[in-house]
């Protein structure tokens, strides 16, 4: 039984439900039916939004929104206008494919891994999965040696490597694939074997196979726990695991036809053939009820090696003593296209029948698109993408290949789609790190790390923390509660805020006076202003930013009168004394403002979307 | 968005602020609201309601024992530590609801058997049966606002110029409520300002000025910068719950205690939300009315009874129903011979709680547990769609007459009757 958790968040929470669903198959899933709006007078009629999108950013340039979705957003000197630029190719498309090439082929990280080394205190990165068992599940103490120092590593080091690393679309395809196959990081098992999950499955598989993915997925101790297959038996089925694995990891519930019978299912022609695959070539198009059923039967016996009397390995065992050993049916109508006493087989066949089925293309399709590009991303893209990934359904590099059609495609290009997801508080937060160039080694047992993680945890949306298995959401909508909005600002401030001894995590006071020590008559709030926008957008518009709705809204902050009345406010172009900026002086606390400033830039909708 | 009086309150309240820290309460004599609130409680998960309301006697109280031997919650007798409790009727109260059990006997609390979705449109899976409760629309998952908004927007009963129509104690509105943009949401009150400091009330305008159109995000933005300067403006952190009353040291208490704080600062609350997860028991559920279950039965009714007894203390139980539900039933059988759970089901019970409701009373359909009698040979079986339980609550008690705009497509409603004729929303309370 899963431990109840202190967090907040649900074991069982929804999403709000942006991502519309495409297809509703069955006869007991009537057709879309669009919903009255409110006639008559309703005496509080709501304005009615005119989308997701707020305002903009104002010309975006093609390599802002690459950095943007395919990472973490503007990071001087490393990802900006100029990098993007240097890559080559002729068109904005010749170097975006380069850009993702590069991406996806990786290399030393020798950033992230000079902090690593510099932490010292990740001590669980290169424990093998046994050894991390024997460690923290089966000899587990305290400290270095506790039940969750793997899933408390993994916690920090997420931050860490999305903030520095060379490869920021390799972290957010990881991200994709966590929430994809989500789990309690806290779970556990999960909470002593997290480093191998995301080492030995995730990052190992994410631009691999999906069939050999989800094996692994499978077959995980803190999978096998969290949705309770350890527990699947002859005796005691239970179907947890199996109906998400269907529901969830392969064929969507857009392809679940509800409680009909097998038999009523439309089908479908495939070419796969032997094992599972039926002769005629003819499969279910959708799931039901008895499908769950029969793939709950098909994974009995897949538990843990969690006993002593079997060594306590933590490992993949299968246990044919709780085997269901009887034939069975899954997707073909109802005969037996799983025969008896094929023991570990049965659940082989199972995930490959859910791997190459068509749905599960479509599902992985448009889960990415919508992921990647839009709430409501263009049809086209999604089926092109869920051909790609039919058609390379055997090859090792599927999931490379999925991902290349997807960021290398028309609609990914499309500025239509340009900014029109609201970044997660993850996102919005590591964002602001790399575009304030923020010093920080988040890692464990320090106090800043430790107060960025209470205060993400207060947005709702810290690693590992979402109890349901359907992941964090990923539709905007989701995240525009009061609550997600103020604290990601609220913890985004504090980064901007946060020093020792006078020494700010970023570098906010060293780079303006760095700016305008040699033109100290033009330090005003315009110019400031300015050059934080234009440097944090990595643009500046043409004409300037002057007149720019974020920015007259950010000089009026800027101008504002101290809270001793006795000083009036300033003025936009009146120059700011030069120490006053760097020593804080009273009344008017300009390197407060200052942050303040920064804060608001990276509140702004420009820095929100992506 | 008209919410004249939201920007007055906060106008007022920013002013004599800056005199003393008034709370702007009921507490201070003026003259309360009385329109109805409705505060629905989702337990989130499948919340088994066989064992929080399991049988106490008769065919189906053999039956439940024989198909849930490990997971039974036991009748009383010798060693038995965690007994059902007695109600004098065929059913009783799992033994960790004893304040729920003492609602139903004050008459406080009623019992609908055999809720759930439309029989063809059963679901069992967690996240399409929410939706389908949550959007109001059985037969359709694509339906663009929840049924809580669609009653906000047709309700009669609501002028435009309430503080807080709707609160969400949570991190996030619930589907029930999508595409209303409104919504006090706050899961916690304590620091909630992105720059608190002698430059936040000017931090605030600027990020409001930011998000000054039309879209989604910018009604979002302005309802946070609405909650912020509600929030800075009352004095929560100091709460005395009325009659005595101690909420229980949880999650789940600190939302409920947050949702009767507000309802009782009478800032013209209509809607108020909250879960608790926790309830997919597959696995571990616990024996002998003990363990897992217990905890998070324990959870619910504790917090539950302590919110209304607060609000009932307070005088305002005549004001508030409240509405415990979740997305689905459990199977009636436990897992296997050697089954220590349940797997997904359907039909469920739904509770609901107010001083309008004629309670210790069981409405609805239990129609058995017998194999012949199960759903699809597996569930308690959904008898009553639950529109027909809201609908009642819409149309009887929170006075909204416009059930074809709230469940669109749910037709030939009847009523329930939990509510008492004398009590039936007629144009007002007096």
């Amino acid at each position: 039984m899963k431990q109840e958790s202190k967090h907040r968040r649900q074991l069982v929470a929804a999403g709000l439900a942006a991502a519309a669903l495409t297809a509703v198959p069955g006869a007991n899933r009537a057709a879309s039916q669009s919903t009255p709006s409110s006639s008559g007078t309703p005496r509080n009629t709501q304005a009615t939004p005119t989308g997701i999108r707020a305002v903009p950013l104002p010309q975006q340039s093609f390599a802002h929104m690459v950095y943007a979705r395919l990472g973490y957003g503007i990071t001087p000197g490393e990802f900006d206008e100029s990098s993007f630029a240097a890559l080559p190719g002729a068109t904005n498309a010749d170097k975006l494919s380069h850009f993702v090439d590069q991406q996806l082929a990786g290399g030393n990280d020798v950033e992230v891994n000079a902090r690593i080394a510099d932490a010292g205190n990740y001590v669980t990165l290169n424990k093998s999965l046994v050894q991390m068992w024997s460690d923290h599940h089966v000899n587990s103490g305290s400290g270095l040696m506790s039940s969750s120092r793997p899933i408390y590593e993994m916690k920090r080091l997420k931050f860490l490597r999305a903030a520095y690393s060379l490869f920021p679309l390799q972290e957010r395809i990881a991200d994709f694939w966590h929430d994809h196959f989500s789990l309690d990081g806290d779970d556990y098992y999960a909470r002593s074997t997290m480093t191998s999950w995301d080492r030995d499955v995730i990052r190992t598989h994410m631009l691999g196979n999906f069939k050999d993915f989800l094996i692994d997925t499978a077959q995980h101790p803190a999978m096998l726990y969290y949705l309770d297959n350890y527990n699947n038996s002859d005796s005691e089925p239970n179907e947890n695991y199996a109906r998400e694995l269907i529901e969830l990891h392969t064929l969507g519930v857009e392809n679940y036809y509800g409680l009909a019978q097998q038999h009523e299912v439309p089908q479908i022609q495939v070419s796969d053939s032997g094992g599972p695959w039926p002769a005629s070539g003819m499969i279910q198009e959708f799931y039901v009820d008895s499908d769950v059923y029969e793939a709950t039967r098909c994974l009995t016996g897949w538990r843990v090696n969690d006993s002593s009397s079997l060594g306590d390995t933590g490992e993949f065992m299968y246990d044919d003593n709780r085997h269901d050993r009887f034939q069975k049916s899954v997707l073909v109508g109802g005969f037996a296209n799983i025969p008896a006493n094929q023991q570990v087989q049965d659940g082989y066949d199972l995930i490959e029948l859910l791997a190459y089925h068509p749905g599960t293309a479509k599902h992985i399709a448009g889960k990415l698109a919508r992921f990647f590009i839009s709430d409501q991303p263009p049809q086209n893209v999604i089926d092109d993408v869920a051909t790609v990934f039919y058609d390379n359904r055997y090859a090792a590099n599927q999931l490379e290949l999925v991902f290349k059609a997807l960021f290398n495609h028309a609609e990914f290009a499309n500025p239509t789609y340009w900014q029109s997801k609201l970044k997660r508080p993850f996102d919005s937060v590591v964002s602001a790190m790399r575009a304030c160039q923020a010093d920080f080694t988040v890692k464990p047992d320090d106090d800043n790390s430790n107060t960025l993680e209470y205060r993400m945890d207060d947005t709702g949306h810290f690693p590992f923390e979402w109890q349901a298995p359907d992941g964090y959401p990923s539709a905007s909508g989701y995240w525009m509660s009061s609550t997600a909005l103020i604290q990601t600002w609220k913890t985004m401030d504090w980064l901007i805020d946060r020093n020792n001894s006078g020494v700010y995590l970023c570098p906010i006071r060293v780079e303006t006076l760095a700016e305008y020590q040699n033109q100290q008559a033009n330090l005003t709030p315009e110019n400031l202003i300015e050059f934080w926008m234009s440097k944090i957008f990595d643009h500046s518009p043409a004409g300037g930013w002057s007149g720019d709705p974020v920015f007259e809204s950010i000089i009026n902050f800027m101008i504002q009168q101290p809270s001793d009345g006795s000083y009036p406010p300033w003025q936009r172009n009146l120059t700011i004394p030069f120490d006053d900026l760097e020593d804080n002086n009273w009344p008017y606390r300009w390197h407060e403002r200052l942050r303040g400033m920064i804060s608001l830039i990276l509140a702004s909708p420009y820095f929100m979307q992506r | 968005m008209t919410n004249m009086k939201r920007r007055t309150f906060l106008q007022s309240a920013a002013l004599l602020s800056a005199f003393s820290g008034v709370k702007v309460a009921r507490a201070g004599g003026s003259a309360p609201s009385s329109q109805p609130i409705i505060i629905d409680l989702f337990m989130r998960g499948g919340m088994d309601g066989l064992n929080v309301v399991p049988p106490w006697s008769g065919p189906d109280r053999t039956v439940y024992e024989q198909i849930r031997p490990n997971i039974q919650v036991p009748l009383p007798g010798a060693n038995i530590t965690n007994p059902v409790l007695d109600i004098g009727e065929v059913f009783g109260f799992h033994p960790a609801a004893s304040g729920l059990r003492d609602l139903y006997l004050s008459g406080d609390l009623a019992i609908i058997h055999g809720t759930g979705l439309p029989q063809n449109n059963v679901t069992r899976s967690h996240f399409d049966a929410m939706k389908l409760v949550e959007l109001g629309t059985p037969t359709s998952l694509s339906t663009v606002d929840g049924w809580l908004t669609r009653h906000l927007n047709s309700t009669p009963q609501i002028t435009g110029n309430e503080v807080i129509p709707v609160l969400v104690s949570a991190g996030s509105n619930p589907i029930s409520l999508q595409s209303y943009y409104n919504a006090l949401t706050v899961d916690q009150v304590s620091g909630y300002h992105p720059n608190s400091g002698q430059f936040e009330a000017q931090h605030a305008a600027s990020i409001a000025d930011m998000y000054a159109g039309n879209s989604a995000l910018d009604l979002s933005v302005s309802g946070a910068m609405d909650t912020l300067a509600i929030i800075n403006e009352l004095d929560l952190d100091n709460y005395t719950p009325a009659g005595g009353v101690t909420y229980p040291d949880t999650s789940f208490g600190d939302q409920l205690s947050l949702i009767a704080q507000l309802i009782r600062a009478d800032l013209n609350i209509n809607v108020a939300t909250a879960d608790l997860g926790g309830w997919d028991t597959h696995n571990g559920q616990g024996d002998g009315g003990g363990g897992f279950f217990f905890n998070k039965v324990t959870d619910m009714s504790d917090c539950v009874a302590a919110m209304y007894n607060d609000l009932k203390a307070a005088g305002l139980a005549d004001q508030v129903t409240v509405v415990i539900h979740s997305e689905f039933g459990r199977r009636a059988r436990q897992n296997g011979e050697g089954g220590s759970g349940t797997d997904h089901g359907s039909g469920n019970i739904m509770l609901v709680l107010g001083g309008r409701v004629n309670g210790g009373q069981s409405y609805g359909n239990f129609a058995g547990l017998s194999n012949d009698d199960l759903f699809d040979g597996e569930d308690v079986s959904p008898e009553i769609d639950y529109r027909q339980v809201y609908s009642t609550i819409v149309k009887e008690v929170l006075g909204n007459p416009n059930l074809d705009q709230v469940f669109p497509g749910y037709n030939n409603h009847v009523s329930m009757d939990f509510v008492p004729s004398d009590m039936i929303f007629r144009g007002g309370f007096d």
